[in-house]
């Protein structure tokens, strides 16, 4: 397989991974925003709650380092 | 470590019943429960107790004698010189001989003697921010205000207009010149960089008119405070000015008096308001007692260990006639069994996430021991690097200099401040086996780069299955050694096995103590799930030898966790199993967010490299400390969330069960 193609499908792995994540913890982070207003002790549970995304972008970024480890046709 | 928790019923005669709960009161070991709460024969005789109208009266007496003192103390600053806790504490004791009419006149005393200066200082100081809103307005007017004179029969309005709209004035000029036939001045002139001050000055007949022809202009008019909006311009200012330059010296007087008082007052004040706090707290929990006939009951759970002394004090100083005894607590008595944690102090800063999530509930056991060998590690995985450590533990000393200085009442800075002293530990252990010191100074400083710039291994430990050498230091960006990303991974997996699998160790546990079968076949099958998982990988990875052997012998044993966790806790429970591979997956987040800080950390060395010799060393140096600092600060924030979040969702999310009740024994506040 060409470097560049290699190079682009380590980018599109860690990228639309990383973006997925955010768009998520855009929205969770907002509600989680607002429940904490009202409820200051659900504090752990917002911390979990917007952290759970996270697990796309680490997936992501091991997808990716794994990619770039194959060797270019 | 969770505290063994004792059920027990206090018996005594009802004569010595507020006797009995000053002692428990001072004492401090006793939860109280709530006996109307309580169901079941052993209760079912029990009257709860009432407050008589006396009592209601006093309590209402207290709680208005708090809202006073507390009115007081939140009027003074406390004194310079700190008070300290034996003085309030002394102070306290002599509250208890003294009855409620002598407190209530010390109250009125104090009150006497603050309430008057306390209310001049207030209207001082409404006074002279209401005057310092026209302190610019005089500065600016007031020049030509005091050029201008005016008779009984005129009148005048100073306006500011924009330099920019300076034109308007000749327009305001000629309109006012129609309105009053003439009778009418404008004196202008610039006052500063920005802005005009004028003068309109005409007869009094015209006021409405002109007021209204500002109104519609949207002219900008410099209003004086009604009690002076008759007077003219430089006599209204004139007096604005001299009212402002009288107050400060007034308040800063009035002050000192409530500094004398402050001085003279504020220890008296803090101990009788934990007083009264503590009074009004003892008469609350009255209705939560039970009587029969001539006795009362009170019924708690205190820590297994405070039993003894507490039966003992109270039998010596009643004389036998209140009774301790230790109840055997129903199951459902159990589940309402309070929560009380006395951990070693290595382990009590890592206590903080209980300020997150609920504690742990009584009967299981307690993780915090698994967050404080766990939390320092993931942390230093992350951030190793020694620089770092060293800075971090200077920082956080900083900064617990400051909490105790300003006596900070944070318990979580204060248990979190802790933490970090010990990640910084870690970090720096973390530093050495990768030998990364602010990035790679150190290993610049050594030569032990080739000339691509990669990482000579000083001490070989293994080969990589590409045949190349890894060893110490460690190397994180191993760009000529792509394999060295795949030893990496297995690192993070294997930490993320040991910690998961401890977790469901303790999940095992706690269903096995329990006698919940299906709870610990559920995390029997999830420890297999893990256990067939390691076997795989490991044979994949590390053991090729035995590939042939270990590959179907772990994918069984991983199948059979699945099944299991299935039996155990139905189609979730196999599905979580299942998923568990994510969970450990996750675990790859400590070598990403390393990565990306020790990346942040050589482009600070590179960049500040960059600069070259002479003088422009010392602009280098600038900028790659100024980047280290942002690397620094990112990877204190950054690793304390991932290692938390590694914690409370990849191992809580396992076996913790929350407690609803936590221990909050019926204490006196002991002049805090």
């Amino acid at each position: 397989m060409e470097l560049g193609l290699i190079a682009i499908g380590a980018a599109l792995a860690i990228g639309l991974s990383a973006l997925a994540t955010g768009w998520s913890q855009s929205k969770i982070g907002a509600a989680m925003a607002g429940a904490l207003a009202e409820k200051p002790e659900l504090a752990g549970n917002a911390i979990i709650m917007i952290a759970i995304p996270e697990t796309m972008v680490v997936l992501g970024f091991v997808i990716s380092f794994l990619i770039t480890g194959l060797k270019p046709e | 470590m969770l505290l063994t928790m004792s059920k027990v019923e206090i018996v005594g005669v009802k004569t010595l019943f507020f006797q009995v709960l000053e002692t428990l009161q001072d004492l401090g070991t006793l939860h109280l429960e709530d006996i109307t709460k309580k169901r079941g024969p052993r209760y079912a005789d029990l009257i709860p107790m009432e407050m008589d109208p006396a009592l209601e009266e006093e309590r209402n007496l207290l709680q208005n004698l708090a809202m006073r003192n507390n009115a007081i103390l939140s009027e003074l600053a406390p004194p310079a010189e700190k008070i300290s806790r034996s003085v309030i504490e002394e102070k306290y004791k002599s509250f208890q001989g003294k009855s409620l009419a002598e407190i209530s006149a010390m109250v009125e005393e104090e009150e006497s003697a603050t309430k008057e200066l306390i209310s001049y200082k207030n209207e001082l100081e409404v006074e002279l921010s209401r005057l310092s809103k026209y302190e610019p307005i005089i500065k600016k007017v007031y020049p030509l205000a005091s050029k201008v004179t005016t008779t009984e029969q005129y009148t005048s309005i100073a306006l500011l207009i924009e330099e920019r709209y300076k034109g308007v004035l000749d327009y305001i000029e000629s309109e006012l010149e129609k309105m009053t036939g003439g009778q009418c001045d404008v004196f202008s002139a610039r006052v500063d960089e920005n802005t005009h001050a004028a003068i309109l000055v005409f007869h009094k007949r015209f006021s409405e008119q002109v007021h209204n022809f500002l109104a519609t202009e949207n002219v900008n008019q410099v209003r004086l405070p009604t009690e002076l909006a008759d007077k003219p311009y430089d006599e209204a200012l004139k007096e604005i000015e001299a009212r402002y330059k009288e107050i400060p010296p007034k308040l800063k007087k009035v002050k000192e008096d409530l500094e004398d008082i402050s001085n003279k007052w504020y220890a008296t004040l803090v101990a009788l308001k934990d007083y009264l706090a503590d009074r009004i707290d003892s008469l609350n929990a009255i209705p939560k007692f039970g009587q029969s006939g001539h006795v009362f009951v009170i019924t708690g759970w205190m820590p297994s260990d405070e039993v003894e002394r507490t039966r003992k004090i109270l039998e010596e100083k009643f004389e036998g006639k209140v009774e301790l005894t230790e109840e055997v607590p129903s199951h459902e008595e159990m589940e309402e069994a309070p929560t009380a944690m006395r951990n070693p102090s290595a382990v009590k800063p890592f206590e903080f996430i209980y300020l997150l999530i609920n504690p742990p509930k009584y009967g299981y056991l307690d993780p915090t021991f698994l967050v404080a060998i766990f939390f320092p590690i993931l942390f230093g995985f992350m951030l190793g690097d020694m620089g770092y450590g060293i800075a971090l533990f200077g920082a956080v000393m900083l900064v617990k200099h400051i909490l105790k200085k300003r006596e900070s009442k944070s318990i979580f800075f204060n248990l979190f401040a802790n933490v970090l002293l010990i990640c910084s530990i870690s970090t720096f252990v973390f530093g050495l086996l990768y030998f990364e010191f602010f990035g790679d100074l150190l290993i610049r400083a050594f030569g032990w780069k080739d000339a691509a710039g990669h990482l000579q291994v000083q001490w070989i430990w293994g080969y990589t299955s590409n045949g190349q050498p890894f060893g110490w230091p460690l190397e994180r960006i191993a760009q000529a050694n792509q394999k060295m990303f795949n030893l990496l991974l297995i690192v993070v997996i294997i930490i993320g096995a040991l910690h998961m699998g401890a977790a469901l160790l303790i999940g095992l546990i706690d269903g096995l103590r329990h006698g919940d079968r299906k709870h610990a076949m559920e995390k029997a099958g999830f420890l297999m799930f893990i256990l067939g998982l390691v076997i795989i990988f490991g044979s994949i990875w590390g053991f090729k030898g035995a590939k042939g052997v270990a590959v179907p012998l772990g994918a069984v044993v991983a199948v059979a966790g699945i099944v299991l966790a299935f039996v155990g806790g139905g189609f979730g429970g196999g599905l979580e199993a299942a998923l568990t591979f994510g969970n450990l997956l996750s675990y790859a987040r400590l070598y990403g967010i390393g990565l990306a800080s020790v990346i942040l950390a050589e482009v600070a060395n590179e960049l500040g490299a960059e600069f070259g010799g002479g003088l422009m060393i010392v602009l280098g140096i600038i900028v790659a400390a100024l980047l280290h600092t942002l690397n620094l600060a990112l990877g204190i924030l950054s690793p304390s969330i991932q290692s938390l979040r590694l914690n409370l969702v990849e191992s809580f999310t396992k076996f913790y069960k929350e407690t609803d009740v936590v221990y909050k024994p019926f204490k006196r506040s002991g002049g805090e």
